[in-house]
Protein backbone atom coordinates (compact mmCIF):
# COMPACT_ATOMS: atom_id res chain seq x y z
CA UNK A 1 0.00 0.00 0.00
CA UNK A 2 1.57 3.24 -1.14
CA UNK A 3 1.91 6.22 1.16
CA UNK A 4 2.75 9.83 0.41
CA UNK A 5 6.39 10.73 1.21
CA UNK A 6 5.54 13.90 3.14
CA UNK A 7 2.99 12.18 5.34
CA UNK A 8 5.54 9.43 6.11
CA UNK A 9 7.98 12.10 7.29
CA UNK A 10 5.27 13.89 9.30
CA UNK A 11 4.22 10.64 10.90
CA UNK A 12 7.86 9.86 11.72
CA UNK A 13 8.32 13.27 13.36
CA UNK A 14 5.13 12.87 15.40
CA UNK A 15 6.10 9.38 16.45
CA UNK A 16 9.69 10.30 17.35
CA UNK A 17 8.74 13.29 19.50
CA UNK A 18 11.71 14.96 21.18
CA UNK A 19 13.92 11.87 21.43
CA UNK A 20 16.21 12.68 18.43
CA UNK A 21 18.92 15.26 19.01
CA UNK A 22 18.96 16.30 15.35
CA UNK A 23 17.09 15.95 12.06
CA UNK A 24 18.56 16.34 8.60
CA UNK A 25 16.79 15.82 5.27
CA UNK A 26 19.31 16.35 2.45
CA UNK A 27 17.04 14.86 -0.22
CA UNK A 28 13.27 14.27 -0.28
CA UNK A 29 13.54 10.53 0.27
CA UNK A 30 16.26 10.55 2.93
CA UNK A 31 16.08 11.51 6.60
CA UNK A 32 19.01 11.44 9.01
CA UNK A 33 17.94 11.10 12.63
CA UNK A 34 20.57 11.33 15.33
CA UNK A 35 19.86 9.94 18.77
CA UNK A 36 21.79 9.66 22.02
CA UNK A 37 23.43 6.32 22.71
CA UNK A 38 21.09 5.63 25.59
CA UNK A 39 18.00 6.04 23.42
CA UNK A 40 19.27 3.92 20.54
CA UNK A 41 17.84 0.52 21.32
CA UNK A 42 14.38 1.68 22.28
CA UNK A 43 14.22 4.07 19.30
CA UNK A 44 15.45 1.38 16.89
CA UNK A 45 12.98 -1.14 18.27
CA UNK A 46 10.13 1.33 17.90
CA UNK A 47 11.16 2.31 14.38
CA UNK A 48 11.06 -1.37 13.47
CA UNK A 49 8.05 -2.64 15.46
CA UNK A 50 5.80 0.39 15.79
CA UNK A 51 6.62 2.71 12.88
CA UNK A 52 7.03 -0.32 10.58
CA UNK A 53 10.34 0.44 8.86
CA UNK A 54 12.47 -2.39 7.50
CA UNK A 55 16.04 -2.78 8.79
CA UNK A 56 18.39 -2.74 5.80
CA UNK A 57 21.94 -2.65 7.13
CA UNK A 58 24.33 -0.51 9.13
CA UNK A 59 27.58 1.27 8.40
CA UNK A 60 30.40 2.26 10.72
CA UNK A 61 32.87 5.08 10.14
CA UNK A 62 35.95 6.32 11.92
CA UNK A 63 35.32 10.09 12.15
CA UNK A 64 38.55 10.88 13.97
CA UNK A 65 37.66 11.84 17.55
CA UNK A 66 34.37 9.91 17.32
CA UNK A 67 33.20 6.62 15.89
CA UNK A 68 29.89 6.74 14.07
CA UNK A 69 27.34 4.04 13.33
CA UNK A 70 24.42 4.63 10.98
CA UNK A 71 21.57 2.12 10.99
CA UNK A 72 19.70 2.24 7.70
CA UNK A 73 15.95 1.65 7.65
CA UNK A 74 13.62 1.67 4.69
CA UNK A 75 9.94 2.53 4.86
CA UNK A 76 8.77 0.74 1.73
CA UNK A 77 5.19 2.10 1.39
CA UNK A 78 6.63 5.54 0.53
CA UNK A 79 10.26 4.72 -0.32
CA UNK A 80 11.58 6.81 2.57
CA UNK A 81 15.08 5.91 3.79
CA UNK A 82 15.63 6.61 7.48
CA UNK A 83 19.25 6.77 8.65
CA UNK A 84 19.51 6.36 12.39
CA UNK A 85 22.80 7.89 13.42
CA UNK A 86 24.61 7.38 16.71
CA UNK A 87 28.16 8.29 17.67
CA UNK A 88 30.51 7.38 20.47
CA UNK A 89 33.71 9.07 21.67
CA UNK A 90 36.73 7.25 20.25
CA UNK A 91 38.15 6.69 23.73
CA UNK A 92 35.01 4.85 24.88
CA UNK A 93 34.00 3.06 21.67
CA UNK A 94 30.81 1.55 23.06
CA UNK A 95 27.31 1.59 21.62
CA UNK A 96 24.30 -0.39 22.89
CA UNK A 97 23.64 -3.29 20.52
CA UNK A 98 20.50 -3.19 18.41
CA UNK A 99 20.52 -6.96 18.00
CA UNK A 100 18.37 -7.72 21.09
CA UNK A 101 15.63 -5.60 19.48
CA UNK A 102 16.26 -6.42 15.79
CA UNK A 103 17.76 -9.86 15.26
CA UNK A 104 18.97 -9.23 11.72
CA UNK A 105 21.47 -6.66 13.00
CA UNK A 106 23.56 -9.43 14.52
CA UNK A 107 26.13 -10.00 11.77
CA UNK A 108 26.59 -6.38 10.75
CA UNK A 109 27.25 -5.42 14.37
CA UNK A 110 29.78 -8.20 14.71
CA UNK A 111 31.43 -7.03 11.48
CA UNK A 112 31.64 -3.43 12.73
CA UNK A 113 33.11 -4.73 15.97
CA UNK A 114 35.80 -6.62 13.99
CA UNK A 115 36.71 -3.81 11.63
CA UNK A 116 36.33 -0.70 13.79
CA UNK A 117 36.61 -2.03 17.31
CA UNK A 118 33.24 -0.67 18.41
CA UNK A 119 31.96 -2.64 21.36
CA UNK A 120 28.23 -3.36 21.11
CA UNK A 121 26.95 -3.64 24.66
CA UNK A 122 24.41 -6.37 25.19
CA UNK A 123 25.14 -8.16 21.92
CA UNK A 124 24.17 -11.83 22.39
CA UNK A 125 27.14 -13.29 20.45
CA UNK A 126 29.98 -10.76 20.34
CA UNK A 127 32.39 -13.10 18.53
CA UNK A 128 34.74 -12.56 15.63
CA UNK A 129 32.95 -12.74 12.30
CA UNK A 130 35.00 -11.73 9.27
CA UNK A 131 38.60 -11.24 10.36
CA UNK A 132 40.89 -14.19 9.74
CA UNK A 133 41.51 -16.62 12.61
CA UNK A 134 45.13 -15.48 13.02
CA UNK A 135 44.32 -11.75 13.11
CA UNK A 136 45.84 -10.21 16.26
CA UNK A 137 43.38 -9.45 19.05
CA UNK A 138 42.69 -5.75 19.56
CA UNK A 139 43.73 -4.63 16.06
CA UNK A 140 41.04 -3.15 13.84
CA UNK A 141 41.88 -2.66 10.15
CA UNK A 142 39.48 0.21 9.45
CA UNK A 143 40.63 2.35 12.38
CA UNK A 144 42.46 5.25 10.82
CA UNK A 145 45.41 5.50 13.19
CA UNK A 146 46.39 1.83 12.84
CA UNK B 1 57.70 -31.95 -3.56
CA UNK B 2 59.69 -31.03 -6.64
CA UNK B 3 58.60 -31.92 -10.15
CA UNK B 4 61.41 -32.62 -12.56
CA UNK B 5 60.70 -31.78 -16.16
CA UNK B 6 58.33 -34.41 -17.48
CA UNK B 7 60.84 -35.33 -20.21
CA UNK B 8 63.45 -36.30 -17.61
CA UNK B 9 61.20 -38.69 -15.68
CA UNK B 10 61.43 -41.76 -17.94
CA UNK B 11 58.51 -43.88 -19.13
CA UNK B 12 56.34 -43.26 -16.07
CA UNK B 13 56.96 -39.56 -16.41
CA UNK B 14 55.97 -39.44 -20.04
CA UNK B 15 52.83 -41.44 -19.21
CA UNK B 16 51.75 -39.00 -16.52
CA UNK B 17 52.62 -36.16 -18.83
CA UNK B 18 50.51 -37.68 -21.57
CA UNK B 19 47.62 -38.19 -19.15
CA UNK B 20 47.88 -34.66 -17.86
CA UNK B 21 47.85 -33.12 -21.33
CA UNK B 22 45.27 -35.42 -22.85
CA UNK B 23 42.60 -34.86 -20.27
CA UNK B 24 43.44 -32.37 -17.53
CA UNK B 25 41.19 -32.67 -14.50
CA UNK B 26 40.75 -29.31 -12.87
CA UNK B 27 40.05 -28.47 -9.25
CA UNK B 28 38.46 -25.06 -8.87
CA UNK B 29 39.36 -23.06 -5.76
CA UNK B 30 37.98 -19.67 -4.83
CA UNK B 31 40.67 -17.95 -2.76
CA UNK B 32 38.71 -14.81 -1.98
CA UNK B 33 37.28 -13.88 -5.38
CA UNK B 34 34.22 -11.70 -5.87
CA UNK B 35 32.60 -14.67 -7.67
CA UNK B 36 32.75 -13.08 -11.11
CA UNK B 37 35.62 -15.29 -12.27
CA UNK B 38 33.76 -18.26 -10.83
CA UNK B 39 30.69 -17.40 -12.87
CA UNK B 40 32.88 -17.38 -15.98
CA UNK B 41 34.28 -20.77 -14.98
CA UNK B 42 30.72 -22.08 -14.86
CA UNK B 43 30.25 -20.61 -18.35
CA UNK B 44 33.27 -22.61 -19.45
CA UNK B 45 31.46 -25.84 -18.58
CA UNK B 46 28.13 -25.02 -20.16
CA UNK B 47 27.28 -26.16 -23.73
CA UNK B 48 28.43 -22.99 -25.45
CA UNK B 49 32.10 -23.57 -24.60
CA UNK B 50 31.86 -27.12 -23.25
CA UNK B 51 35.48 -27.71 -22.28
CA UNK B 52 34.66 -31.32 -21.53
CA UNK B 53 34.87 -31.96 -25.28
CA UNK B 54 38.57 -31.07 -24.88
CA UNK B 55 38.98 -33.49 -21.99
CA UNK B 56 38.87 -30.82 -19.29
CA UNK B 57 36.76 -31.93 -16.38
CA UNK B 58 36.10 -30.52 -12.94
CA UNK B 59 37.46 -32.78 -10.22
CA UNK B 60 35.69 -33.07 -6.89
CA UNK B 61 38.87 -33.45 -4.89
CA UNK B 62 42.32 -31.90 -5.24
CA UNK B 63 43.78 -35.42 -5.01
CA UNK B 64 42.26 -36.19 -8.40
CA UNK B 65 43.31 -32.93 -10.01
CA UNK B 66 45.94 -32.27 -12.67
CA UNK B 67 45.41 -28.55 -12.50
CA UNK B 68 44.41 -26.17 -9.74
CA UNK B 69 42.30 -23.30 -11.03
CA UNK B 70 42.59 -20.50 -8.44
CA UNK B 71 40.45 -17.36 -8.48
CA UNK B 72 40.70 -14.47 -6.01
CA UNK B 73 43.41 -12.51 -4.25
CA UNK B 74 44.34 -15.18 -1.69
CA UNK B 75 43.14 -13.70 1.57
CA UNK B 76 44.85 -14.07 4.89
CA UNK B 77 42.29 -16.66 5.96
CA UNK B 78 42.67 -18.91 2.90
CA UNK B 79 46.45 -18.72 2.59
CA UNK B 80 47.27 -21.86 4.66
CA UNK B 81 44.31 -23.67 3.07
CA UNK B 82 45.55 -22.88 -0.45
CA UNK B 83 48.96 -24.27 0.48
CA UNK B 84 47.41 -27.40 1.98
CA UNK B 85 45.23 -27.96 -1.11
CA UNK B 86 48.26 -27.54 -3.36
CA UNK B 87 50.12 -30.13 -1.25
CA UNK B 88 47.21 -32.55 -1.73
CA UNK B 89 47.17 -32.37 -5.53
CA UNK B 90 48.79 -35.11 -7.60
CA UNK B 91 52.08 -33.92 -9.06
CA UNK B 92 52.86 -32.69 -11.63
CA UNK B 93 50.16 -30.11 -11.05
CA UNK B 94 49.56 -27.00 -13.06
CA UNK B 95 48.39 -23.92 -11.13
CA UNK B 96 46.20 -21.58 -13.15
CA UNK B 97 45.92 -18.08 -11.68
CA UNK B 98 42.59 -17.00 -13.03
CA UNK B 99 41.79 -13.31 -13.22
CA UNK B 100 43.54 -10.08 -12.30
CA UNK B 101 43.25 -10.75 -8.56
CA UNK B 102 44.87 -14.18 -8.65
CA UNK B 103 47.62 -12.96 -10.99
CA UNK B 104 48.70 -9.85 -9.07
CA UNK B 105 46.25 -8.97 -6.32
CA UNK B 106 44.66 -6.39 -8.60
CA UNK B 107 42.97 -3.47 -6.88
CA UNK B 108 43.15 -5.27 -3.52
CA UNK B 109 46.94 -5.35 -3.49
CA UNK B 110 47.28 -2.92 -0.57
CA UNK B 111 44.23 -4.09 1.35
CA UNK B 112 44.53 -5.34 4.91
CA UNK B 113 43.23 -8.82 4.14
CA UNK B 114 45.57 -9.47 1.21
CA UNK B 115 48.09 -12.31 1.71
CA UNK B 116 48.93 -13.23 -1.87
CA UNK B 117 49.39 -13.11 -4.75
CA UNK B 118 48.64 -16.76 -5.48
CA UNK B 119 51.94 -17.56 -7.22
CA UNK B 120 54.04 -16.36 -4.24
CA UNK B 121 51.95 -18.41 -1.81
CA UNK B 122 52.18 -21.59 -3.92
CA UNK B 123 55.94 -21.12 -4.50
CA UNK B 124 56.45 -21.08 -0.73
CA UNK B 125 55.53 -24.77 -0.62
CA UNK B 126 56.91 -25.66 -4.06
CA UNK B 127 59.51 -23.31 -5.57
CA UNK B 128 59.32 -25.18 -8.91
CA UNK B 129 55.54 -25.12 -9.25
CA UNK B 130 54.15 -24.82 -12.78
CA UNK B 131 52.15 -21.62 -12.71
CA UNK B 132 50.18 -20.08 -15.57
CA UNK B 133 48.47 -16.70 -15.57
CA UNK B 134 45.16 -15.85 -17.21
CA UNK B 135 44.54 -12.14 -16.64
CA UNK B 136 41.23 -10.37 -17.06
CA UNK B 137 38.46 -9.09 -14.83
CA UNK B 138 37.00 -11.57 -15.40
CA UNK B 139 38.85 -13.41 -18.18
CA UNK B 140 36.70 -14.56 -21.08
CA UNK B 141 36.10 -18.30 -21.37
CA UNK B 142 38.02 -18.17 -24.67
CA UNK B 143 40.99 -16.72 -22.77
CA UNK B 144 40.77 -19.53 -20.21
CA UNK B 145 40.77 -22.21 -22.93
CA UNK B 146 43.68 -20.52 -24.68
CA UNK B 147 45.60 -20.11 -21.42
CA UNK B 148 45.11 -23.73 -20.41
CA UNK B 149 46.10 -25.00 -23.88
CA UNK B 150 49.22 -22.83 -23.97
CA UNK B 151 50.22 -23.81 -20.45
CA UNK B 152 49.82 -27.53 -21.20
CA UNK B 153 51.85 -27.18 -24.43
CA UNK B 154 54.71 -25.59 -22.52
CA UNK B 155 54.80 -28.18 -19.73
Amino acid sequence: MAEDLESSVERLKDWAGDVPVSWHRPRPRRVYVEVERGDLREFGRGLFDDYGARFVTATGTDMGDRLEVVYHFSYDPSGLIINLRVTTPRAEGTIPALTPAIESAEWIEREMCDLLGIEFEGHPRPERLILSDDWPEGEHPLRKED
Amino acid sequence: MVEDGIAEMGILGSLTGWGLKKSPWVYHLNAGACNNCDIEVAELLTPRFDVERLGVQLAGSPRHADALMVTGICTRQIRPRLQEIYRQTAKPCLVLCLGACACTGGIFHDAWHFAGPVDTVVREVDPDANIAYIPGCPPKPEAMISGLATALEEL
